[in-house]
């Protein structure tokens, strides 16, 4: 009953398969007496694929281009780059409108005639190509909500209200780079931080060098790196691969003494980088220090 | 995050059952499940269950941003929505109760990145449903599958499914992935509050686009079929609420905001503010006869208007009907 290619199996169903499996269903439910709209639909969604010389598809390059995402390097590598063809933009649009067609209203038009069984038969290649795209977007979905554990799951830094005021703000903008989107977070964070265990080293006249805590406040920018493997393992592969980074501007008080007010004057002025929770910031004026510290909150909600 | 549920089918049918605002964690709602369980009686055994809990996500956010300050703000919005909230409602403190029932609502409302997360959590459960269907020999074309939620489940349903609607490479477009929802059952839906209380946050509510019960009207949702007839997500979309539930949009039996979607089936239950030895009737004649009947005070409990259970208790026969 169903023309397909001959050899055709679970693994090789290309496009030409699929719509020689419509054909047959428009041609069961007799389409072109009783739904000449849709009937003119399929023919000419064939033509189309047909004139991009596209029917000889297989599942793995559907699936990847009707997930609306540019293909893996894998998947580009495994096409034949002779005979893959041009695609326009809008070609996944007519895969779409291939299974909505086939969906509704082909579909139970030919149940009522053929029976469930029948064409779960018929329609074989679209649901090996559904399950491969189920399977895919559970995968796409997985990935997407480790990427928000990554940024707002245990482990992830916390903001102080600074921080989650900025960052609610610079999320508003439309086209804001801090901003999400349904592929998932943003990388990006504002740092507006107040630390008050920093160590530096330092020598003041008549006393001998010492370690001393020092406060110091960052302003930066958080990048979080979403690597399937980040922050995982034990410390030290915690260390090396931590799931953020940050860097910016970093201030120190005019003394090197704990719980400094930064606004005074003579604050000193430098930048900082920070990798994981371990920051380093140096400050450039006539005391130079540097110094070292955990991103880690002292008072929750402010610093 | 926690994985998925996996369930085995032992039949075509399954139902996702997905609760409303609190601290729920895996086995909170056994008792419900156990409720609708009894409710079907020896057909029970043909439904894959599946509990949908997201409180995890919530407390991500709230975690994270430590913004317990922002739930104020949402506050007074209902307050000044309903007009008659008692003045403590207003003030700053609410309480861990009120502060997580807040929480629950502000993290989607006003960080987008928590309404997606728990979104893409839900449509990831939902495939998963699928998935589990299939590979016990059930097409999605084939399944019948029904959502019963709760609440603020409400809310994350309708935001999925709108999402899902209009996103086939989801694949729970009804259309494209030529399987619809038998039921789709929303109990006290805050849905249209939520609307309300966006609308008077105005422009702090970022990406205003990505919340679908704020942007456009409320509609159920539906994807153009090959013909270009709207195919609805389900056949059946229940809109449950009692007349003197707050969060389902009634307030002392006023509706200030029931959702109310068009070619949804709508009920709306007539509640009490207390029963008589477990009887919904509160009448002179009913206190009377428990009296009389005991030769003692008459048991007269406060009815909490917000409870699923007697949500579920009161539509039994109706949901018997919708999951036969």
């Amino acid at each position: 009953m169903c023309a397909t290619s001959p050899g055709a199996n679970a693994q090789s169903y290309t496009l030409g398969d699929i719509f020689a499996r419509l054909r047959v269903a428009d041609s069961v439910a007799n389409f072109a007496a009783v739904n000449p709209v849709v009937h003119a639909r399929i023919a000419g969604l064939e033509r189309y694929v047909r004139d991009h010389e596209a029917l000889s598809m297989t599942m793995d390059q559907l699936s990847d281009i009707y997930a609306g995402s540019t293909p893996g390097y894998a998947t580009v590598l495994r096409w034949n780059r002779n005979s893959y063809p041009r695609l326009p933009q809008d070609f996944r649009d007519s895969l779409v409108s291939v299974r909505a067609v086939a969906g509704r209203p082909l579909r139970p038009a030919v149940d009522a005639i053929l029976g469930p069984a029948a064409v779960d038969s018929l329609y074989a290649p679209l649901d090996r190509w559904y399950v491969q795209m189920l399977d895919r977007a559970i995968a796409r979905n997985t990935e997407t909500l480790r990427r928000y554990s990554v940024k707002y799951g245990p482990g992830a830094p916390n903001l102080n209200l600074a921080e989650a005021a900025l960052n609610y703000l610079a999320q508003l903008p439309r086209g804001s780079p801090f901003a999400g989107s349904d592929a998932g977070p943003s990388p990006l964070e504002i740092v507006a931080a107040y630390r008050t265990t920093d160590l530096t080293a330092s020598q003041p006249t008549g006393e001998s060098r010492a370690a001393r805590l020092v406060t110091s406040a960052q302003l930066g920018l958080r990048l979080y790196r979403f690597n399937s493997d980040c922050g995982e393992g034990n410390r030290l592969r915690q260390l090396i691969n931590p799931c953020h980074a940050s860097g910016g501007a970093f201030l120190m008080g005019p003394s090197d003494t704990p719980l400094a007010q930064l606004w005074k004057a003579g604050r000193r002025g430098g930048a900082y980088a920070a990798w994981g929770n371990y920051h380093v910031g140096y400050v450039f004026d006539q005391e130079r220090r540097l110094v070292f510290g955990l991103d880690t909150q002292v008072l929750p909600f402010l610093f | 995050m926690a994985d998925d549920v996996f369930q085995k089918w032992s039949s075509d049918r399954a139902i996702v059952f997905v609760h409303g605002v609190g601290n729920a964690a895996p086995g909170s709602y056994a008792p419900l499940v156990d409720q609708v369980q009894a409710i079907l009686g020896d057909g029970a055994a043909r439904f894959a269950i599946y509990f949908f809990y997201y409180d995890q996500v919530n407390e991500w956010f709230a975690r994270k941003e430590q913004a317990r300050l922002a739930f104020t703000k949402l506050v007074q919005c209902v307050g000044d929505l309903v007009h008659a909230f008692p003045t403590p409602t207003k003030s700053t403190g609410l309480g861990n109760v009120a502060a997580d029932f807040v929480g629950d609502v502000i993290w989607p409302v006003l960080l987008p990145d928590a309404r997606r997360a728990v979104r893409t959590a839900l449509i990831r459960q939902l495939q998963q449903v699928r998935h589990d269907g299939i590979a016990a020999g059930h097409q999605p074309r084939r399944q019948h599958v029904s959502i019963i939620a709760h609440s603020m489940g409400c809310f994350h349903v309708y935001e999925a499914l709108r999402y899902a609607a209009v996103t086939p490479a989801e694949q729970l477009a009804p259309a494209t992935s030529d399987a619809v929802f038998d039921n789709v059952v929303l109990m006290a839906s805050p849905v249209q509050l939520i609307r309300a209380v966006s609308d008077s946050l105005g422009p702090f509510v970022p990406q205003r686009e990505s919340l679908y019960t704020v942007t456009g009207p409320l509609v159920v949702p539906s994807e153009p079929g090959g013909d270009g007839v709207p195919v609805p997500i389900s056949p059946n979309v229940v809109s449950i609420t009692g007349n003197l539930d707050p969060v389902g949009g009634y307030f002392f039996r006023h509706p200030y905001a029931y959702m109310d979607l068009p070619g949804q089936a709508a009920f709306v239950d007539q509640q009490q503010v207390a029963t008589v030895d477990g009887s919904e009737e509160l009448s002179l004649t009913r206190i009377l006869d428990a009296a009389l009947r005991h030769d003692s005070a008459p048991a007269i409990a406060p009815e909490n208007p917000h409870d699923w259970s007697a949500y579920v208790a009161r539509h039994a026969d109706d949901l018997r009907r919708w999951l036969a």
